[in-house]
């Protein structure tokens, strides 16, 4: 089986062979095993890098990105962009908001009484958390800064959507309105990107620090 | 198909189920809607779906309307609450309790309502964006003290506090109300936060008028006692025997704090009802009034019941003739 994969995959670019060991779930593992050897094969003969250098950078730049992992570099993530990021986001903007749903539902009962509004800055904090977890063992690797900054985004999006077009199904108002015009939304747009990248500045020492403990989860 | 995909449609159809499934159960599943504008509630108003593993007996929906009168060109608003979104589990109703818990949440709609259509009438808003605008602030008023009232009282366990607040409420509605007290020589002015009952007394043969509220676990009266004197020794020396002869004991005299018009001012305990009675008689222009109020004894509520105590005291005042 190994020696038909050999034979099939023979013609197939060093990218192409790369991306099947890179998405090996989706393969035979006889087909992987071909995959990886014709790699092998091919970089001994030309000495090159396993992987494109400005998508994983060289391990000295690596290191000093990944201290914080604040790295800026936006193509590791658009090179795997896929419809699963969409579903991913628009299946965990849903739970945070069914999550919701139940705390305000029982707001008013002892076990929610006084710590409601806790349990939702709580929920909302581990649907972005459970966001880059997905990812990681999706991808079989952790997304970087700017990465997880967009993904944030998709997801914050998403929320809003879904929480609106919720709102309007089961018949209530939104009333959301922006003020000053260009200059009430340029605001809000810095305010938005600002609180991305705090936030992922912390999430960044958090994934630093779980790095040391051997305990990465996204 | 892959585990996270799996993962993710099994998340998008239990989220989606659970979104549903919460409007449905606070809709009593869309069952038609009757809206009860403000009256006292009976548990037949109650018609909703409970909520699943709550550890309340009842549950009620009120709001804030508004409605307009084309033919006046006015707009006015009120309170109703929905029978469908209010709910009630059957071991909840043989408790009157509980029901009258649920009847001051409405009663607060009422005063925010009452409050909105003061607003109206003041600013004379005629546009519609302009009493929503005061709608939506009144509304977050009305939640917040919604929210105080369950928190205060814990949701009526905390007895005191539930009267307390009862007090509280029908002080507020009741604020503009004017209770005629003392018709033929009616130069005083008293606040009961409810309406009072008129109340004939009798001492020693002799017949009084007076009014008197029994509420909130507590009493209120006043009395008028046909005289007029200022020999506070004498008028001290017959209202402590009376109190001794109406069966109070541990009678405590203040002397030294009177103030005002205050001519007695003593507190007692009545042992069999485990009641605090407070007594103070002020001089009016004519005659002497006797404010009375008692409420139940506990350390931890007696605060409390003082406070309303003494604003009914405070409220008591001689108008010039």
């Amino acid at each position: 089986m190994e020696d038909y994969f050999l034979t099939r995959f023979q013609r197939k670019t060093r990218i192409e062979l790369q991306r099947i060991v890179d998405n090996q779930e989706h393969f035979q593992p006889e087909a992987v095993l071909a995959a990886t050897k014709l790699l092998n094969k091919k970089l001994s003969e030309q000495a090159l890098p396993i992987l494109d250098e400005a998508a994983y950078p060289t391990r000295d730049e690596k290191l000093k990105v990944d201290r914080l992992s604040l790295s800026l570099d936006y193509r590791p993530f658009f090179r795997t962009l896929s419809y699963r990021e969409l579903l991913t986001s628009i299946s965990i903007a849903l739970f945070g908001l069914a999550i919701i749903g139940i705390i305000n539902y029982y707001s008013d009962e002892r076990f929610f009484k006084d710590v409601h509004s806790i349990w939702r800055g709580h929920t909302i904090l581990f649907v972005f958390l459970a966001n880059h977890i997905i990812y990681r063992y999706e991808h079989k690797r952790s997304n970087n800064f700017l990465g997880r900054s967009i993904n944030d985004l998709f997801l914050l999006v998403s929320l809003m959507l879904l929480a609106i077009s919720y709102k309007f199904i089961i018949g209530g108002t939104y009333d959301f309105r922006i003020g000053n015009g260009v200059l009430g939304i340029i605001i809000l747009v810095s305010v938005i990107t600002m609180s991305i990248f705090s936030f992922e500045i912390g999430l960044g020492l958090l994934k630093m620090l779980l790095k040391k403990i051997r305990c990465q989860i996204f | 198909m892959s585990n996270f995909l799996r993962l993710k449609l099994t998340l998008i159809v239990g989220s989606i189920s659970i979104l549903t499934l919460i409007p449905l159960f606070e809709s009593n599943f869309n069952a038609p809607v009757t809206m009860h504008r403000w009256k006292q509630l009976d548990w037949d108003d109650f018609q909703g779906f409970v909520k699943p593993f709550t550890g309340w007996g009842a549950g009620i929906s009120s709001d804030i309307f508004i409605e307009f009168d084309s033919i006046q060109g006015k707009f006015s608003a009120y309170a109703a609450m929905n029978n469908q979104s209010s709910w009630k589990r059957i071991e909840a109703m043989d408790s009157k309790y509980t029901l009258n818990h649920e009847q001051y949440h409405f009663n607060i709609t009422e005063y925010h309502a009452r409050k909105l259509n003061q607003l109206i009438k003041k600013k004379n808003l005629s546009n519609e964006s302009e009493v929503n605008s005061e709608l939506y602030a009144l509304r977050s008023e009305l939640r917040k003290m919604q929210v105080k009232y369950d928190t205060e009282s814990d949701h009526s366990l905390k007895r005191a506090f539930q009267r307390m607040w009862e007090y509280k409420i029908d002080s507020m509605l009741n604020e503009t109300e004017d209770y005629p007290l003392f018709q033929e020589n009616g130069n005083i002015e008293v606040f009961f936060p409810d309406k009072p009952q008129v109340l004939l007394f009798s001492l020693e043969d002799e017949k009084f008028t007076g009014h008197i509220l029994e509420k909130y676990d507590a009493l209120f009266w006043i009395i008028d006692m046909n005289f007029s004197s200022t020999d506070t020794s004498a008028i001290e020396s017959f209202a402590a025997s009376t109190l001794a002869e109406n069966g109070l004991s541990d009678i405590l005299v203040y002397r030294d704090l009177l103030k005002e018009n205050v001519i007695f001012d003593s507190k007692s305990k009545d042992t069999l009802k485990n009641e605090i009675v407070v007594d103070k008689w002020f001089l009016g222009n004519n005659t002497t009034y006797w404010l009375r109020n008692r409420h139940p004894i506990g350390e931890e509520n007696e605060e409390i019941y003082k406070r309303m105590g003494d604003q009914f005291f405070n409220s008591f005042k001689v108008l010039e003739e």
